[in-house]
């Protein structure tokens, strides 16, 4: 189950690092998506690559750390933090220089050494609270 | 959206946009590097509209005078 582990880690951190190809390695060509702030899964790696991209293109900085995982055979939970610096625009809201740091949590299924399939949810609203377009509790 | 405000975990701070935990904001110190690089993307849209009157001007006859009289200067030639 390390390995299991370690292939999660691998797949959450070495695209912020400029390491896109860890996506042709390690995603299934069945691969689903599913993320709490989207309708529709994504759907294989170039998919979540373009998911990626998109927050990647707009915290150029960016960094996701991994803290901690659970494993059981076939599955990997994993608690992530992502942080970075708001350089372009992102969800409609033109860049604003600010730092901003959300917290996940993913389920990741694991069929022949790949991952098929993932469940996250993050703190989407944190992001637009930090950011700015939802006002925070201490301005109320 | 009357009454609905949230808390983050995490919030910028003010002056130098840096994210900060709850823990620190007490006793966050703006690094001056930070600070400065923030405040310039604030500004970013006035510095570009800078230029853009800068090249404006340098287009414009007052404008090709004044570089032609700072190049005469440059080159100390008085009598062209």
């Amino acid at each position: 189950m390390a390995d299991a582990k370690e292939r999660v880690r691998r797949l959450f951190e070495e695209p912020w690092k400029g390491n896109w190809d860890v996506l042709d390695e390690l995603v299934a060509p069945e691969y689903l998506g599913y993320d709490s702030g989207r309708a529709e899964p994504l759907r294989g790696a170039d998919s979540l690559r373009a998911y990626l991209k998109a927050y990647s293109d707009a915290f150029p900085d960016a960094r996701l750390t991994v803290h901690e995982q659970v494993a059981e055979p076939g599955k990997v939970a994993t608690r992530w933090t992502a942080r970075g610096t708001h350089a372009g625009e992102i969800s409609g809201i033109a860049a604003t220089g600010k730092e901003v740091t959300v917290s996940g949590l993913t389920i990741s299924t694991l069929a022949g050494g790949k991952i098929s399939e993932q469940w996250t949810t993050w703190d989407r609203l944190g992001m637009l609270v930090q950011l700015g377009a939802v006002p925070a509790a201490a301005e109320a | 959206m009357s009454g609905f405000f949230v808390d983050s975990s995490h919030m910028p701070c003010t002056e130098c946009g840096a994210s900060l935990a709850a823990a620190e904001r007490e006793t966050h110190a703006c690094e001056p590097q930070r600070l400065l690089e923030y405040r310039l993307f604030q500004l970013r849209d006035e510095v570009a509209g800078l230029e853009d009157g800068l090249r404006g001007y340098l287009d414009s006859p007052q404008g090709r005078f004044a570089q032609w009289l700072a190049e005469r200067e440059r080159r100390g030639d008085a009598s062209a």
